[in-house]
C-alpha cells in the first residue's frame, strides 16, 4: 500500500495544466484526475495509467468545460489580467517615493546610467542613420546595384563595382530592366577660379540614367538633357554656393584643372544621406572624349579592371534579381576565358542592403556591419558595468526594503506582482537616466563624429523622432536588465524571514553575486587600462622605430608632371638645400607597389614590392649599402640594374650580399642586374614584416622629389621653396615632411588610443561610483559595530582598515584576474596584427595597478575614514 | 432552445440525482462507466456539466479539504428546479410518445 501511494501522477502535464488553467479554478479537476489516475493504477500498470493521465490533461484543455470555467473566473483575483492600470499607478508612486528616500543611491544610480547608456545612444543614432540611408529614394524597392564577386584561387573578393561594359549589353540582353546608370567613380575635379585659387570639388561621372533611377531633385535644369552631351556637369546647391555664392548658375562655365571646359546644366538639390557621395556630376559620355584627347587613361571599354565603373539598374516591379544576375554572369563568363584559375561573376545587390555590406571599393560611404557591431559590443561593455551598480545597490539596500515586500507578500501580493513592480522601479529609474544620457551625447556627439575618420559625412546622429523612440526602447530594455535580477531576488524572498524582527539573516545580503559584480567591473576597468597603456606604448614605439632611413628633416615634393632636372637645379639653388634625390613612392605607408619577379634558374616566381628611385636617394635617406654601389649617376635609357634588400638577396638564394652581386633576375620582359644590397629597412608600415624588395631605376616612375634640409627656419625656407616652384610650374606646390607622412600613417592607432581611454575613462567613472555606493552603505550598516569596537579602543586607523579590507581584497582579485586576460588578448590577437611590436612590459602593467588602487583607496578611504570618525555616542545612544 | 436537453445531458442529470450528495466529477464518471457500461472521457464529462451549468440545470459547491486527492477539494454538484423540471418535462415527452405509440412497444413476441 505504501509502494503505491509513492507512485504520483506525471508532473509535468499536471503543471502544464495548472498553468493553462490558472490553479484556483482546476482545483477540483486536478483532484479528479489524480482520484482517477490512482483508480488506474489498481486495474493497470503505472505507465499506461501516466499514459491515460496525460491523454486526460488534453482532452480537458481542449474541452468545452476548462474553456467555460477560464471566462468565467476572468475578472477574479489570480489570472493573467489582473495587473490593472490602478495597480501600475501604485507602483510608480512608490518607485518614486522609494527613489526619493534614497537620494544619494538614486542619483549615483542616474549617473551611472545616464553614463553608461551614452554610448549605447551614439550605437542606436549610428544604427538609425545607417538604416534610413537612401531612405527618400522614391524606387528604393527597385533599385539593384551589380556587384562583381572574384575568385582568383587565393581569396574571393566582392568588389561593389562592375566593368564598364557590362551595363551597355545588359541593357541588350537582359529583360525586365527599366533603366540603367552607369556610374564612374575618381571624378574629383579642380575647378580653376582664378590664376592661384583652385577649389577641389568630389563627384562621378554618371550618365542620364543616374537622374532617372534615383530621387536627386534637379533645381534648375532639364534632367533629361543635363547629362546627355560631353562636358556637362551638374552642381549640388552648396557646392554652387561654394564657387559662385549663389545658385543660379546654370549656362555659366567651369575650367577643370587638366580636363578642359564644362558646362554647367544642372543645380541638385542638396540630399539627404545617401550611399552615394558626390558635389558634381559630370556627362558619363565625358569620359570617352576625355580619352580619345588622352587626357586619362583607357578603361571604357576594358572588361578587366572592375574598380571604377558602377551599374545600377532600375528593375520592372516584378521582375526577379536573379534572372538579371544570370544574365551579367553569362555575359561576364564570355569575357574571362582564358585564365582558368580566375572566377569572376555577378550578383544583384537591393539599395537598401548596400550600407550594410562590406564591400570592397565602395563608391561613396560605407559603414558596414563589421564596424557597427563592434560598436554595439562596445557599448555594452560600457553599458553592464552600470548595470551591475544597479543590482549591486539595490540588494545592499535589500534589508531596508525587505520588510516593504514581507508585508506586500502577507497582504495578498505574488511573487509576479513584485517582480513587477520591481522592475517597474528600474525602468522608471532608466527613463529618468535617458534624460541625462540624452544629454551626455549631444556633449560627446561633435567629439565622437571627429574620432571615426570621415564621421561627418556618414553620420547624422541627429535626434529625430525614430532615433528619440529607439532610445526609449533601449532605456526600457536597459531597465529591464539591471532590474530583472534583483527583481527576481525581492519576488522571492520569504515573507516570514522578513518579517521576523532578526531579519540579518545571511541569505539576504547574497554577498557572493555582490562580491562578483564588483570583480567584473574592476576587472573591465583593468582591462581599459591596461589596454591604453599598452595601446600608448606601441603609439611611441612606433614614433621612435628606426625603420633603417632617414625620416627627420626630409621633404616630399609632389613632381606634378614637372621637368624633374629643373626642378632639382632650381631647388639645389636654394642654400639650406643639403641635397636632392627622386622617388616613385614614399616608403613606410602602404601604398608600395609589387611586381612578380622570376629567378633566373628556378622557374618559379616570387612577389617582389619596388621603388623606383634615382642615384641619388640611397645616399639621401640614408639607407645603409652594405655591399656594391648605388645607381650609376648617368643611367642609360634602358633600364639595367637593381638594387635589393637582404631579404630579397635571402629569398633568391644568392647566399652572402657579396654573392648577391651581378646576379640577375626576369622582370617583365626585362632581365635586371643586381649591382647593390642594401640592408634591410621597413618600407611598409611597422604592421608588416620586412619582406623581398628591390630598387629600380627608370625616370618615368618618379612621383616625389626628396628635399633633405638644413635649415633653422623651417617656414621661411619653405616659402622660398614655393616661389621657386611657382616660377616653373603653374600646379600647387604641395610638400609633406617625411616624418609628419609616418605619423599621419599611424592616425588608426590614434584613434584607437582615443576611443579606447574615453570609453575606459567611463566605464572607470561608472565603476568607481558604484564602488562608492557599495561602500557607504556597508559602512552604514555597521555603523554601530564600529562604535562598539571605538568604545573597545579601536583608533581611527584600525577602524577604516577593517571596513576596506573586503573591498580591497576584490579589487586585487580583479586584478590579477584582468591582468593576464588583457595581456593575452592584446598579445594574442590585437599586437599580432603588427610585426614590429613594443613588447607588453612589466612598467605598463604596474603603473596600472598603481592607477587603479589609487583611485580605489580615495574612494574607500574618504567613506571609511568618515565611518570610523563618528563618534560611538551618536550611534550607540539608541541602545 | 434553453430547455432542450441531450441524451448525455439527461443521463449526467439522472446519474448525479442518483448519487444525492456524493455526486462530483470521479463518482459520476464511475456510475454512468457502471451503469451504461460506456467509458467516458473527464473532458467530455465536464464539458457536459458545464453546459448543463449554464442552462441552470446544476449547480456545484466546493466541498472541505480532506486528506485525500492531495488535499485537493472535490466540487459537489445538485439539481436545480430547472434541472428537475427539465427532467420532467422529458419523461413526460417520452411518456406521452410511448403512450401514443401505435406499434406495440412490447418486446414480448
Amino acid at each position: 500500500m505504501s509502494d503505491k501511494k509513492r507512485i504520483n501522477p506525471p508532473k509535468w502535464p499536471k503543471r502544464l495544466f495548472e498553468w493553462f488553467c490558472n490553479e484556483a479554478v482546476a482545483e477540483d479537476l486536478t483532484g479528479d484526475m489524480d482520484e482517477i489516475f490512482h483508480n488506474n493504477l489498481k486495474k493497470m500498470s503505472p505507465i499506461r495509467a501516466s499514459l491515460k493521465y496525460c491523454l486526460q490533461v488534453l482532452v480537458l484543455i481542449i474541452s468545452y468545460g476548462v474553456k467555460t470555467r477560464k471566462g468565467k473566473y476572468k475578472h477574479q483575483h489570480g489570472s493573467a489580467s489582473y495587473y490593472s492600470l490602478a495597480m501600475y499607478n501604485s507602483y510608480s508612486k512608490i518607485a518614486f517615493r522609494s527613489l526619493a528616500k534614497q537620494k544619494t543611491f538614486s542619483l549615483i544610480n542616474i549617473i551611472c546610467l545616464s553614463v553608461g547608456m551614452s554610448i549605447g545612444l551614439l550605437a542606436l543614432a549610428a544604427y538609425v542613420d545607417v538604416s534610413t540611408v537612401d531612405n527618400f529614394q522614391a524606387n528604393a524597392s527597385k533599385i539593384f546595384r551589380v556587384t562583381t564577386q572574384v575568385d582568383d584561387a587565393n581569396e574571393k573578393i566582392t568588389y561593389a563595382s562592375s566593368s564598364a561594359p557590362l551595363g551597355e549589353r545588359l541593357k541588350q540582353e537582359a529583360t525586365g530592366i527599366e533603366e540603367i546608370a552607369q556610374i564612374a567613380s575618381g571624378f574629383n575635379p579642380e575647378i580653376i577660379q582664378s590664376a592661384n585659387t583652385v577649389i577641389p570639388l568630389e563627384g562621378y561621372y554618371a550618365d542620364p540614367g543616374f537622374l532617372k533611377i534615383f530621387s536627386f531633385q534637379l533645381l534648375e535644369g532639364n534632367p533629361k538633357q543635363a547629362l546627355a552631351k560631353p562636358f556637362s556637369i551638374i552642381l549640388t546647391q552648396s557646392a554652387a554656393k561654394k564657387l559662385f555664392h549663389e545658385s543660379h548658375v546654370v549656362g555659366k562655365i567651369l575650367e577643370v584643372k587638366g580636363l578642359g571646359n564644362f558646362e554647367i546644366t544642372g543645380i541638385v538639390q542638396d540630399y539627404p544621406r545617401s550611399h552615394l557621395y558626390f558635389e558634381v556630376i559630370a556627362s558619363y559620355n565625358t569620359i570617352a572624349s576625355l580619352e580619345q584627347q588622352q587626357k586619362i587613361q583607357r578603361t571604357l571599354h576594358n572588361w578587366g579592371p572592375v574598380t571604377n565603373f558602377y551599374t545600377y539598374l532600375l528593375l520592372n516591379e516584378n521582375k526577379e534579381e536573379e534572372d538579371v544576375a544570370a544574365v551579367a554572369d553569362k555575359i561576364i563568363n564570355t569575357q574571362f576565358t582564358n585564365d582558368q584559375k580566375l572566377k569572376v561573376s555577378h550578383k544583384i545587390q537591393a539599395i537598401k542592403d548596400i550600407p550594410m555590406s562590406d564591400l570592397n571599393n565602395e563608391i561613396g560611404l560605407s559603414w558596414g556591419y563589421v564596424s557597427l557591431a563592434v560598436f554595439f559590443f562596445l557599448a555594452l561593455l560600457v553599458l553592464l558595468p552600470a548595470c551591475f551598480n544597479y543590482t549591486n545597490i539595490a540588494i545592499a539596500r535589500a534589508l531596508k526594503r525587505a520588510k516593504e515586500i514581507g508585508l506586500r507578500k502577507v497582504s495578498g501580493g505574488e511573487s509576479r506582482h513584485i517582480f513587477m513592480q520591481m522592475v517597474m522601479e528600474t525602468v522608471i529609474l532608466s527613463i529618468i537616466s535617458l534624460i541625462g544620457s540624452i544629454f551626455i551625447f549631444m556633449a560627446i556627439r561633435e567629439s565622437f563624429l571627429d574620432m571615426i575618420v570621415g564621421g561627418a559625412r556618414t553620420f547624422d546622429l541627429e535626434l529625430t523622432p525614430l532615433t528619440i523612440f529607439a532610445f526609449f526602447l533601449f532605456a526600457i530594455f536597459t531597465g529591464v536588465m539591471a532590474g530583472a535580477f534583483p527583481a527576481v531576488y525581492f519576488s522571492k524572498l520569504n515573507p516570514i524571514e522578513t518579517l521576523r524582527n532578526s531579519s540579518q539573516s545571511g541569505k539576504l545580503s547574497k554577498i557572493s553575486i555582490r562580491k562578483g559584480l564588483i570583480v567584473a567591473q574592476f576587472a573591465l576597468s583593468m582591462i581599459f587600462i591596461l589596454g591604453v597603456a599598452i595601446l600608448v606604448k606601441q603609439y611611441r614605439y612606433a614614433l621612435n622605430y628606426d625603420l633603417g632611413f632617414q625620416k627627420e628633416n626630409i621633404l616630399d615634393i609632389s613632381l606634378k608632371g614637372v621637368n624633374e632636372k629643373i626642378l632639382i637645379t632650381t631647388l639645389e639653388r636654394i642654400p639650406e638645400v643639403t641635397s636632392v634625390s627622386l622617388s616613385s613612392s614614399i616608403p613606410g605607408n602602404w601604398l608600395a607597389s609589387s611586381v612578380m619577379v622570376k629567378h633566373q634558374e628556378k622557374h618559379d616566381s616570387l612577389e617582389v614590392y619596388q621603388m623606383f628611385v634615382d642615384h641619388n636617394y640611397i645616399n639621401n635617406l640614408e639607407i645603409k649599402l652594405i655591399a656594391g654601389t648605388s645607381f650609376p649617376e648617368n643611367a642609360s635609357e634602358f633600364e639595367e640594374y637593381i638594387i635589393v634588400n637582404e631579404t630579397f638577396a635571402k629569398k633568391f638564394g644568392f647566399g652572402s650580399p657579396f654573392d648577391a652581386l651581378s646576379k640577375s633576375v626576369v622582370v617583365g620582359n626585362k632581365e635586371l642586374r643586381v649591382i647593390g644590397v642594401v640592408k634591410d629597412f621597413n618600407f611598409m608600415p611597422l604592421q608588416e614584416a620586412i619582406s623581398s624588395f628591390f630598387f629600380r631605376m627608370d625616370p618615368s616612375k618618379f612621383n616625389f622629389a626628396n628635399v633633405k634640409l638644413k635649415s633653422q627656419d623651417i617656414r621661411q625656407t619653405l616659402s622660398k621653396m614655393e616661389s621657386s616652384w611657382n616660377k616653373i610650374s603653374d600646379q600647387k606646390f604641395e610638400a609633406r615632411f617625411l616624418d609628419d607622412e609616418l605619423e599621419a600613417s599611424l592616425i588608426s592607432f590614434k584613434s584607437m588610443v582615443k576611443i579606447f581611454g574615453f570609453l575606459g575613462a567611463i566605464a572607470i567613472v561608472i565603476s568607481c561610483l558604484g564602488l562608492l555606493a557599495v561602500v557607504i552603505s556597508s559602512a552604514e550598516s555597521r555603523m554601530r559595530e564600529m562604535g562598539i569596537r571605538k568604545v573597545f579602543g579601536a583608533s581611527v586607523v584600525n577602524l577604516a582598515i577593517n571596513l576596506s579590507k573586503t573591498f580591497v581584497k576584490l579589487i586585487a582579485v580583479a586584478v590579477v584576474i584582468a591582468t593576464p586576460v588583457t595581456y593575452f588578448l592584446f598579445d594574442q590577437f590585437f599586437l599580432r596584427m603588427i610585426f614590429y611590436r613594443a613588447s607588453i612590459g612589466f612598467m605598463e602593467i604596474a603603473l596600472s595597478i598603481v592607477l587603479l588602487f589609487t583611485l580605489v583607496f580615495i574612494i574607500i578611504g574618504s567613506q571609511t575614514l568618515k565611518v570610523a570618525r563618528i563618534n560611538p555616542v551618536e550611534t550607540l545612544k539608541y541602545e | 432552445m434553453k430547455g432542450y436537453l441531450g441524451e448525455f445531458e439527461e443521463l449526467v442529470l439522472l446519474t448525479v440525482a442518483v448519487l444525492g450528495d456524493d455526486a462530483y466529477g470521479v463518482s459520476i464518471k464511475e456510475e454512468i462507466e457502471r451503469r451504461a457500461d460506456r467509458s467516458i472521457s473527464i473532458g467530455a464529462l465536464h464539458s457536459t456539466i458545464a453546459r448543463l451549468e449554464e442552462k441552470g440545470f446544476l449547480k456545484s459547491y466546493l466541498g472541505g479539504a480532506t486528506q485525500e486527492r492531495g488535499g485537493r477539494r472535490k466540487r459537489y454538484f445538485q439539481l436545480t428546479y430547472g434541472g428537475k423540471s427539465a427532467l420532467h418535462d422529458i419523461r413526460n415527452l417520452r411518456n406521452d410518445l410511448w403512450k401514443k405509440s401505435k406499434v406495440n412497444l412490447a418486446l414480448d413476441l
